[in-house]
């Protein structure tokens, strides 16, 4: 499965590397190891 | 890019929707209280040792290693082999069929002997596509799998062979689908390996607390929106062997975090969060 959003990047961000860090909320039913996905802003 | 593209098969699971919030396997009363000792698996300290190997036919054998257990302790090696030497290419009667794998070997009961009864599955179909037929495709029907962890019974498992990379699919447990396997590009989805050194890892299922990976979307240009989107499973030991749940999975309430940490233009360390509320 996808779980998708937008992701606006403020104007203020350094071209570069960058971790989106992704994780199942406290509030939910279910648990996850929080995930740093490596990414590049352009 | 359309999100719905980048499975070979449908991802309706009509039993999710009838299953009360939580009533997923990650919720399951003693399993769940189990759950808070998983730990992320330390996929380079994982045994590659196999104990015995029936006699192969092919002399370029592809191999792959599942996971089960909380913390993937039980190991199940999956090797395939044809059930003829190939011909060469060139040979007359050469045809892109002598390259596929007709033969499963898959150690049902991770003691590491994969010569045991029920261990050895033929292709239960083989597909061809493309102007040549060049484009094989091989599944291995291997049905019911007793989990040797938890000793549930997962249903409907395949394995699905093809040039390009492997698939996997089975109902958890016998109720929700887990299947790979994917990476962030469709060129990184693995396949298996020609040794056991070489193996890809795969973790599939839904015990443990979930990992994620995204797909077509690690890049962002400033100001402008991107929409991202994450698989939702278990990592395997590499790029490309996510293995994952379905859309349906989660309740239309739940939703993924997602947290930016950039820089700004001064250096300083920022971070942006928003909630992936979207499916597909």
């Amino acid at each position: 499965m996808l779980c998708h959003g937008p992701v606006r990047v403020p104007e203020d961000a350094a071209k570069g590397k960058a971790i989106m860090r992704v994780a199942m909320p406290a509030t939910s039913a279910y648990r996850s190891f929080p995930t740093d996905i490596p990414v590049e802003i352009q | 890019m359309n999100c719905t593209s980048f499975v070979p098969y449908p991802l309706v699971l009509g039993l999710a929707a009838l299953l009360p919030r939580g009533a997923a396997a990650q919720e399951g009363g003693a399993l769940s209280k189990s759950r808070e000792t998983a730990k992320p698996i330390a996929f380079q300290a994982v045994d590659r040792t196999i104990g015995k190997l029936p006699k192969l036919t092919a002399d370029d054998a592809l191999y792959g290693l599942l996971l089960f257990g909380l913390n993937g302790e039980h190991r199940v090696w999956c090797v395939l082999d044809r059930s003829a030497a190939k011909g060469a290419e060139g040979d007359a009667g050469h045809d892109a069929a002598d390259s596929a794998y007709d033969v499963l070997y898959i150690d049902r009961n991770a003691d590491g002997d994969l010569t045991g009864e029920g261990e050895r599955i033929a292709a239960s179909k083989t597909t061809r596509s493309g102007a040549k037929k060049e484009n094989i495709s091989v599944t291995f029907d291997i049905g019911d799998f007793q989990d040797p962890g938890s000793q549930a019974i997962h249903k409907d498992f395949q394995i699905t062979w093809t040039k390009a990379s492997v698939r996997i699919a089975m109902k958890w447990r016998g109720m929700k689908k887990t299947f790979g396997v994917y990476g962030p590009e469709r060129e990184t989805y693995q396949n298996f390996a020609k040794s056991p050194k070489e193996a890809p890892i795969l973790v599939p299922g839904y015990d443990r607390p979930f990992e994620f990976e995204h797909w077509m979307s690690g890049v962002f240009t400033r100001g402008k929106s991107t929409d991202f989107k994450v698989f939702v499973g278990n990592r395997g030991d590499r790029r490309g062997t996510f293995v994952c749940v379905d859309d349906k999975f989660l309740e239309p309430a739940e939703y993924v975090d997602a947290t930016l940490i950039y820089a700004d233009t001064s250096g300083k360390e920022q971070r942006y969060h928003v909630k992936l509320t979207e499916r597909c």
